[in-house]
């Protein structure tokens, strides 16, 4: 692994719960009632190296000094009830994989530009022309040009394309965050599957009715 | 309640009925989320459905209207009825062939500058990527754009909507592309229906549950007053007849919830249209079985796609263009509603306890 590693720490005793590579996924392993905060473990760190899983922080307990450093420490040194509430982050783990990776492709389907700001610039422009009167800013006279359209046509397909994107990004954006709260009141294997399964229903299986 | 409409995935969820397994089987041969109701009321399911009256077959006669005069006569009377509400028609078009075609269908009818006036094109930049050409010439810079993905909000009576659904009903079935790949030399031949059940059953895996599928869809036909002469009729039949009424009702399942109310027969009759949802159409179909009869999948809803050709010379749209599925741009990823019921209400969640139809063909 050579990109950041986040870890999820716990407030109750600075101990490790588990390790993500992905930002998003230990922010929203964070957000739950579970009294936690997330830390970057960087490619310099002497730590860095030696997780190569979220096992690591699984088969022994760690605990954080709240700076870069880590300490393995005995198990009777932490509570029941804490490692239960590590079962049950690793438990929401295994889900924020799948939520993960369905919130990419969903997203990734209409990502059109190399460009990511392009949207955001041409939303902008698009704003600045007088459409009515004729007014075009230069940016959109000479997207106009470049792609060899009458410049009214330029502009609906540009205010096609940004309306379309936005919109699906927007709702696809909403899914993740309505399934984040949902995963995040997972304690049970059952409950997993109840939730996998309406994440599915609604990232993918309303499409083919 | 009779429902009007039903996704089958809720209903298939948590029940006790022991036929509803090998009921949830015969949707492994389409799709799980698509309920089947034959319109001729011959095939019964665990679920107590119903026919809405203005999706019924029609009355079974033959016809001398051409595809191209059924497209001319329903733009017009679109056109008339757009005039009379003094609303705007919202064509839904997603670049493919049933909703090229019924874009068409107004151009080559009205004048252009009427048509400003009176038609907003419900798109969205798929569609343009689809048909790049049509969307340049006929559409960008000249008529009213009103992106699809604000459908939710359109069931207000402000705008009368028009989909290009039901034309692939009228064609076969896209069902019709997998069973041409696999059986090519028996596509057009004379209707065997061993061999489709060979076909069915290899996706359903459980033979009891397949010939009773295969069966309801020949009685029905046989009820009806027609008969399958050549395998693909088989499949062109199973779409037309018991896939048909759940495609009417689709767009309406992605309603705004503070628009459920408006969903009503008034509603129906005027604000939401198939445009192939007519009596013409369904009689071209059942008349012109000729139209069915392709020996390669590029020439699929072929009448359409040349009616649209010789309106816009696009050589390479004519020649290449395939069916795309273009519904799931709109649903996926959005709350869709699970059932309407025979009064029109719309159900959020469905349960089988509540819609039970004990007199069905499963029950062992």
């Amino acid at each position: 692994m050579k990109d950041v590693l986040y870890i999820v720490i716990s407030y109750e005793n600075f101990c490790v719960h588990t390790v993500s590579r992905n930002l998003v996924t230990a922010t929203a392993l964070a957000s739950s009632s579970i009294d936690c905060f997330i830390q970057g473990i960087f490619p310099q760190s002497p730590m860095h190296k030696q997780i190569t899983s979220r096992d690591f922080f699984y088969d022994k307990v760690w605990k954080s000094d709240g700076k870069a450093a880590l300490t393995e420490i005995d198990k009777s040194q932490v509570t029941d009830s804490w490692l239960a509430e590590r079962d049950v982050i690793r438990l929401r783990q295994d889900l924020f994989g799948l939520w993960e990776q369905w919130t990419h492709n969903a997203l990734a389907r209409v990502s059109s530009t190399k460009w990511t700001l392009f949207n955001a610039v041409a939303k902008s422009e698009l704003e600045k022309c007088d459409i009515s009167n004729g007014i075009f800013t230069p940016l959109i006279q000479e997207y106009a040009r470049v792609r060899e359209m009458e410049i009214n046509a330029a502009v609906a397909e540009l205010s096609l394309k940004i309306d379309t994107e936005n919109a699906i990004k927007f709702r696809i954006t909403a899914l993740a965050e309505k399934y984040k709260d949902k995963i995040n009141k997972i304690m049970t294997r059952d409950d997993l599957i109840l939730v996998r399964d309406c994440m599915h229903q609604d990232f993918w299986g309303n499409s083919t009715l | 309640m009779s429902l009007y409409y039903f996704n089958p995935i809720p209903l298939t969820k948590n029940t006790s009925y022991a036929e509803v397994n090998d009921w949830k089987s015969i949707y492994k041969f389409i799709s799980l989320g698509v309920g089947l109701n034959d319109r001729t009321y011959q095939f019964k399911q665990p679920v107590d459905s119903k026919i809405y009256h203005k999706y019924q077959l029609p009355q079974l006669s033959t016809t001398n209207m051409s595809y191209k005069d059924c497209c001319d006569k329903r733009a017009k009377e679109l056109w008339d009825l757009s005039i009379r509400l003094q609303k705007p028609l919202g064509i839904m078009w997603s670049g493919g062939i049933d909703s090229t075609r019924v874009l068409v269908s107004f151009l080559e009818n009205f004048p252009l500058a009427e048509i400003k006036d009176r038609i907003k094109v419900v798109t969205s930049y798929d569609a343009k990527i689809e048909n790049q050409e049509f969307f340049r010439t006929y559409i960008a810079g000249k008529l009213d754009i009103v992106n699809v993905h604000t459908l939710p909000w359109m069931f207000d009576r402000s705008i009368i909507l028009v989909s290009g659904e039901l034309n692939d009903q009228l064609f076969g079935s896209d069902l019709l592309r997998n069973f041409m790949l696999e059986n090519a030399s028996c596509f057009t031949a004379k209707f065997s229906k061993d061999i489709i059940i060979q076909y069915v059953n290899q996706r359903i895996q459980n033979m009891r549950v397949t010939s009773l599928l295969v069966d309801a869809v020949v009685n029905s036909a046989t009820t009806y007053g027609i008969t399958l002469d050549k395998n693909a009729d088989w499949f062109w039949w199973w779409n037309f007849c018991f896939k048909w009424h759940a495609v009417c009702f689709r767009s309406l399942l992605v309603c705004a919830p503070n628009l459920w109310s408006n969903l009503d027969e008034d509603f129906i009759n005027n604000y939401q249209h198939n445009f192939f949802c007519t009596d013409d159409f369904q009689l071209w179909s059942i008349n012109n079985s000729s139209s069915r009869n392709i020996t390669k999948w590029s020439d699929y809803k072929y009448q359409a796609k040349l009616d649209i050709f010789q309106f816009d010379k696009n050589q390479e749209y004519f020649e290449t263009k395939l069916k795309k599925g273009s519904l799931r741009t709109v649903f996926v990823q959005r709350a869709v509603l699970e059932g309407i019921d025979s009064n029109f209400k719309v159900i959020e969640k469905l349960n089988l306890e509540d819609h039970y139809n004990s007199d069905n063909d499963f029950k062992l």
